[in-house]
């Protein structure tokens, strides 16, 4: 018993027993709360649903999958729903949503939608309660959630819209369009679920986005290498180039790209991503659309993106970023311009499309338009362009031709033809019809013209379907090909 | 009856002439922290309570039993343990006030007030005395911060909110300042939410507190000087 009255041995072994004593006390009691929270997980909507309609019956909808959408400003995402139970049957849903971090912790709120509604409707639906539970600043700059909170309280009251940004006001401004996203977010489910839905909507590819209905198809361009550079502003990385088809058989360039950069005020990198679509030529390179992918939140620079893309700000003037969030507008348009410089280095007009690789530049022709009638059709050849190849020289048209169709209405079709080689040996390099009519069965026999399958000397190889819109075409073609031949000797 | 005397100073004491955060200028972070609003702040100063209570409580039963040269990590093991107990019991029944106290639960662990009465009094003292002392600075301590807190929430806010820590009562908010229905008036003043605004009003509390205790104590002095005159003029008096 001795060793007891030991300084040493009596200080650990109290210490010990005092250390033994709270780690069995905490553990314990753990298990209790973690035994308390699985049983009522199940049965309980948390408390903030609740505090949605007091008294209400809330009961979480089952086998529901996290969902996220990206909307103008940050990717929401529905982390649980609950039906609002009354007479047996939902009447409304309350949605939990995370909107992710605006500054210093996530964007937090649940809503509760209740009554009818369609899509038809959709945007006048508001909803009956929201509850923030992470204003975007808590702790620290709570202040700013006063301003959330507040934006909140007015949609529910209906003084302020949640369709725009018109109710944001300075003061965690990120935080408030945060909201924004996620309560448009949450509508578009409720409409869906409160009529028998429970599909979330399916979330556009930011180029889908950008061309709207007009959208076709895109592919991305496996010859084109990263782009990385490091300017003043930011550093950028250009990961994708995408071709684009359009419906309107347009073909235009988007290019997917991410700038960071430091902002000295704040410190820390910021990242903006961008999805950029570009079209025009070499000298009147315009922005299409764009698609923000990621987000700083301070996004003054959507205003500059806004200006370029409707032209009133050229990406050349660099004063013009001057006006708000300059850093990130800075370091966007660093990375634009690198975009730009590639797009124009990569650009081919239509002609030299037709070419391919062979193709180096062309030229417009002072030339007389040529218009004639024929049996089959009434053509006009209005331009002419000489095109340096790698491997000589060739000529390009533009025409219009038309003809009537059995309905005895007049159809008309536009093309350009590009041609090469010798005057025994004329090549059709190549055809792009800017204007189609519904039977283009034509096409087929221009491609065997083009592949030297089909000459455009044999009448016979016509006969093959829609034979009176490629008689057309043909005596268009053989007016282009007397024209080039003529040319050679010029 | 002195003894009685003495266990309600020792009670009393912490709330007004000791008082931890105004008197004392203890534990002023988490006060400026989770003083924007009310609720946050009375929720704060009932896990500082619990904290306060219980390590007096035990720190105090052992102070017999804990060697001197280990106490302090004793001490700081039995705190450690209640912060943590209390963090477990909020986020499992409170998980809203767990939120939004956020790290300012788990730095309880070296509030200095907590360690400062183990140290001060509890292992100095009698069980239900280091009892009567932790609560006594506990509620000391709670109604300090709520009172910043509530000139913190109505200048800055306009509003006072209740039911959003504590869900279990129906969530309502009073205009004051501001947030009346259907009108856009308010006379909140933002600043008052921020750091800044926290510092302010701890300020101005800790002035107007001490200009009492000093015209106080003017006062005593005063009464001490009249009272000695007086009884120098007696004794004069008497002489004559």
């Amino acid at each position: 018993m001795n060793i007891l009255k030991n300084t040493y041995v009596k200080c650990a072994l109290v210490l010990s027993c005092i250390c033994v004593a709270s780690a069995g006390l905490i553990g314990g009691l753990n298990a209790v709360a973690e035994y308390y929270k699985e049983t009522h997980k199940s049965t309980e909507a948390p408390a903030h649903i609740k505090a949605l309609k007091s008294g209400a019956n809330f009961v979480e909808v089952e086998n529901f999958t996290p969902t996220s959408f990206t909307g103008n400003n940050t990717k929401s995402t529905i982390t649980a729903v609950y039906a609002l139970m009354e007479g047996g049957k939902p009447t409304g849903y309350a949605y939990e949503v995370n909107c992710g971090k605006p500054v210093k912790t996530d964007v937090v709120f649940s809503v509760l939608f209740e009554g009818p509604a369609t899509e038809a409707t959709k945007n006048s639906v508001k909803p009956s309660a929201i509850n923030l539970v992470e204003g975007g600043m808590m702790g620290g700059d709570a202040g700013y959630d006063v301003n959330v909170a507040k934006l909140g309280d007015s949609i529910v009251a209906g003084t302020a819209s949640m369709n725009d940004e018109s109710g944001v006001v300075s003061g965690g401004t990120k935080s408030q369009k945060f909201l924004l996203d996620g309560l448009q977010f949450a509508r578009t489910d409720y409409v869906a679920r409160i009529n028998g839905g429970s599909v979330t909507p399916v979330e556009k590819t930011p180029l889908e986005e950008i061309y709207g209905d007009n959208f076709k198809s895109s592919t991305e361009d496996t010859t084109f290498t990263k782009l990385t550079g490091t300017t003043d502003n930011c550093s950028y990385e250009i990961t994708t180039r995408y071709e684009v088809t359009l419906k309107n058989s347009t073909v235009t360039t988007a290019y997917a790209g991410e700038t960071s950069f430091t902002d000295p005020e704040e410190g820390g990198t910021n990242k903006v991503a961008i999805v950029a679509a570009f079209s025009g030529d070499k000298t009147t390179v315009t922005l299409d659309g764009y698609k923000l992918t990621k987000n700083t939140g301070y996004n003054d620079y959507k205003t500059w993106l806004e200006k370029i893309k409707a032209g009133t700000v050229s990406f050349d003037d660099e004063s013009a970023v001057e006006t708000g969030s300059t850093y990130s507008t800075k370091a966007v348009r660093d990375m634009l311009l690198a975009m730009r410089q590639d797009y124009i280095a990569n650009y081919k007009s239509e002609i030299g499309k037709l070419y391919g690789a062979d193709y180096v530049s062309d030229v417009a022709d002072e030339f007389t338009a040529l218009a004639a009638t024929t049996s089959h059709c009434s053509y006009e050849i209005s331009k002419r362009y000489t095109v340096t190849l790698t491997s000589g020289t060739g000529k390009a048209y533009e025409a219009t031709t038309s003809f009537q169709d059995p309905e005895g209405e007049t159809d008309v079709m536009k093309f350009i033809a590009a041609f090469s080689g010798t005057a025994t040996d004329v090549k059709l390099n190549g055809y792009k019809f800017t204007k189609n009519i519904s039977w283009d069965d034509y096409k087929g026999y221009v491609d065997g013209v083009k592949a030297g399958t089909t000459s455009l000397d044999d009448e016979g190889a016509v006969h093959t379907g829609s034979t009176l819109s490629t008689n057309a075409v043909r005596d268009t073609l053989l007016a282009m090909r007397a024209d080039y031949i003529a040319s050679l000797g010029e | 009856m002195d003894q009685k005397q003495s266990k309600l100073r020792v009670f009393l004491d912490p709330l007004l002439k000791a008082n931890p955060l105004f008197v004392m200028v203890l534990g002023t972070c988490p006060a400026l922290a989770v003083t924007t609003s009310l609720e946050s702040a009375i929720g704060m100063g009932l896990l500082f309570t619990f904290v306060v209570f219980f390590s007096n409580l035990i720190i105090s039963a052992l102070r017999k039993i804990i060697p001197d040269e280990v106490r302090t990590p004793c001490y700081i093991v039995v705190i450690a343990t209640f912060v943590t107990v209390v963090k477990i019991l909020s986020s499992t029944f409170l998980p809203e006030l767990y939120n939004s106290l956020g790290v300012f639960v788990s730095l309880l662990v070296v509030n200095c007030i907590v360690l400062g009465r183990a140290e001060a009094f509890a292992s100095q003292n009698t069980v239900v005395d280091s009892m009567l002392d932790g609560v006594g600075n506990g509620i000391g301590y709670t109604w300090a911060i709520a009172a910043i807190a509530l000139v913190r929430e109505v200048l800055g806010a306009g509003t006072l909110t209740f039911g959003k820590v504590f869900t279990f009562i129906p969530k309502v908010t009073l205009p004051i300042l501001g947030g009346f229905k259907n009108s856009d008036f308010s006379m909140a003043m933002p600043v008052f939410k921020s750091s800044a605004g926290g510092f302010l009003v701890l300020g101005i509390a800790l002035a107007i507190i001490a200009a009492v205790n000093n015209h106080k104590e003017q006062k005593a002095k005063e009464a001490a000087r009249a009272a000695k005159a007086a009884a120098a003029a007696a004794a004069k008096g008497g002489n004559n």
